[in-house]
């Protein structure tokens, strides 16, 4: 049941990611398409500018959790690594609580912002376009980021000292 | 609370959970979160987030970001790099051509691509197994290759000067058109140590090369798409045609058009290429929209006037301060990758480079430069890693780095020729205006 519903989240995350390359090349194609109309039929497109921006804002949560599905944020082991195996497993649950607390801080954030921007009505400032349209998929990278974060941490293997000696050996 | 108080808060905390191995991102959000619930209620601090968050996200320029990103991972997975680095080296009938030809393709390759680890990966995966096989020194091979990579962050675009102009709030062009001049210089005094440990060690550069030669449709491949892609920028920023925004977009359907139609990027690659800006992008969204709750503190507190006070009241020199400054990014570079490094000490340190009257164009430029050697020290050198993992049973992290050594030195060289010659970055973006 755990393993199903932690699958079925790292699947939600890998779709969110493509949805993100997506919206980066249509991003990228809509850019050159006005540079093209501005130089060669001198005819600027008025829409580019702010809908390609207001695209960012998606863009910029869309990997989050797929991110941290294949554990790639930086961070710095050396003094976490320096502990005993029982630390090393206190340390990375402690981390994971944090990680989820940050995460459900933004995401109510974001789900307060979806709400009220729907029921309010808030567009964008030229082409207006509803603020609800980008902070749906915002609220829900981070609520499915928040959910992989939990199910981590309920999943979590404390570090054996097999793991020890793997690393040491590379 | 005092603004002290706040800053070694801040700094305490920030430091705490980087240490006990917290994700950057997080570590910066959860030192902000508690010193912003001191200064608002809960719901009026989500209510900053959601401000926050849609005031730094929706911005044109900070959209060449992932564009920059996707053009560089597009160009590291086609073949584009491995040909370009063949070509570089093919039938060059002096010694030593597979180095200087390793330098040359870090070049054209930083051209093109803005990060330094994707700059080493793509050169250095197809020349460093070459240059060992060729006999080649390890430590040379290694070391050229690690430094090579940093090319690509001085070299325009690079993701390094977007990154600063956009927490310092300067010209992305200028600052790319700055890079220009001490990037040349820095391939220059690649090539030059390569030069002399040939002569003081002859014996690690073998007498001939014996590659086999490149066939001109694949060279003209290679050279092509690098020479389109980097002239769209450059040329297109440095005229006005284009905003650093729009360069990124053009250049990047370009790269993508040529990367498919003759870099050999098959579909497996280009949705690698997707995979890859988007993981990069869950990263940066994070810690720039944390490091905005961090600044919104730290400004809250008013730490960066109050930091920058206390610092003109000393009455140091300027250049003692700026000293001090690429000391502190150096010590730092060895602990914590660039970017993470810009969005947590920038925001502080700028007005401080600002108040003690150098141009922050110029300071873009050194600041660059220090992260460049941030990448290839110890124990966090990102390049160094890379390198290794390359070739990990011929080469250890203890010859990377010996063989990456004169090449820091040569950048600290570039850093003393740029206080002393400040127009080596400020010339052309002078003609530019």
């Amino acid at each position: 049941m755990r393993l199903a519903f932690t699958q079925t989240l790292e699947r939600i995350a890998l779709i969110l990611l493509y949805c993100g390359g997506l919206m980066v090349l249509i991003q990228a194609t809509w850019i050159s398409y006005g540079v093209f109309m501005r130089y060669v039929l001198n005819d600027p497109d008025g829409m580019v500018t702010e809908a390609t921006a207001l695209m960012l804002v998606p863009v910029a949560f869309f990997g989050l959790a797929y991110a941290l599905s294949k554990d790639a944020y930086p961070k710095v082991t050396l003094i976490r690594d320096l502990m005993s195996l029982k630390v090393q497993g206190i340390l990375d649950r402690t981390n994971l609580i944090t990680m989820i607390m940050i995460g459900v801080f933004f995401s109510v954030a974001a789900c307060k912002a979806t709400y009220k921007s729907y029921y309010s009505g808030a567009a964008s400032e030229i082409l207006l376009w509803p603020r609800f349209y980008f902070w749906l998929p915002v609220a829900i990278s981070l609520i499915i980021f928040t959910l992989l974060a939990m199910m981590r941490f309920i999943n979590y293997q404390p570090p054996s000292s097999q793991d020890f000696a793997d690393r040491e050996d590379t | 609370m005092e603004w002290y108080v706040v800053g070694l808060g801040l700094l305490g905390l920030l430091i705490f959970f980087i240490c006990i191995g917290l994700p950057i991102p997080f570590a910066l959000a959860a030192a902000s979160v508690p010193f912003l619930l001191n200064i608002q209620s809960l719901s009026t601090s989500m209510v900053t987030a959601e401000l926050k968050l849609w005031g730094v996200w929706v911005d044109y320029i900070l959209l060449s970001v992932p564009l920059f990103v996707l053009l560089g991972e597009l160009i590291g997975r086609s073949s584009i790099g491995p040909n370009l680095y063949w070509f570089m080296h093919s039938k060059v009938p002096i010694r030593g051509a597979a180095a200087y030809g390793s330098i040359g393709a870090c070049a054209g390759f930083g051209a093109v691509c803005g990060s330094s680890m994707v700059g080493s990966l793509t050169i250095g995966g197809v020349a460093l197994p070459e240059m060992l096989k060729l006999g080649y020194n390890k430590r040379l091979s290694s070391g050229v290759l690690a430094a090579g990579g940093t090319l690509s962050v001085l070299i325009p675009p690079s993701l390094i000067l977007l990154f600063y102009g956009i927490v310092t709030d300067q010209s992305i062009g200028e600052l790319f058109i700055a890079g220009v001049v001490p990037g040349f210089i820095l391939v220059s005094f690649f090539i030059i140590i390569v030069a002399v440990w040939g002569w003081m060690r002859p014996q690690d550069i073998p007498e001939r090369d014996s590659s086999n030669p490149i066939p001109w449709g694949l060279a003209l491949s290679a050279i092509l798409p690098v020479i389109i892609i980097g002239l769209i920028i450059t040329i297109s920023i440095y005229t006005g045609i284009a905003t650093p925004t729009e360069a990124a977009g053009v250049s990047c359907v370009a790269t993508l058009i040529m990367a498919v139609s003759v870099g050999g990027l098959r579909w497996e690659g280009f949705l690698g290429a997707l995979r890859a800006t988007m993981q990069t992008m869950g990263y940066l969204g994070l810690l720039l929209s944390a490091g905005v709750l961090f600044g919104f503190v730290l400004t809250y507190y008013q730490v960066p006037q109050q930091f920058t006070e206390l610092f003109s009241s000393m009455g140091l020199s300027p250049y003692l301060v700026l000293i001090a400054i690429i000391l502190f990014y150096v010590i730092l570079g060895m602990f914590l990758e660039p970017v993470s490094m810009t969005f947590i000490t920038l925001p502080t340190l700028y007005p401080l480079v600002a108040a003690s009257g150098f141009d922050l164009i110029w300071f873009g430029v050194i600041y660059t430069i220090t992260m460049e050697v941030a990448v290839l020290t110890p124990p966090v050198g990102l390049n160094l890693y890379v390198i290794q993992a390359l070739a990990r049973k011929e080469i250890t992290i203890i010859d990377v780095i010996i063989g990456c050594l004169p090449f820091i030195g040569s950048l600290i060289l570039l850093l003393a020729l740029m206080i002393m010659i400040p127009d080596i970055a400020l010339w052309l973006p002078g003609i530019m205006d």
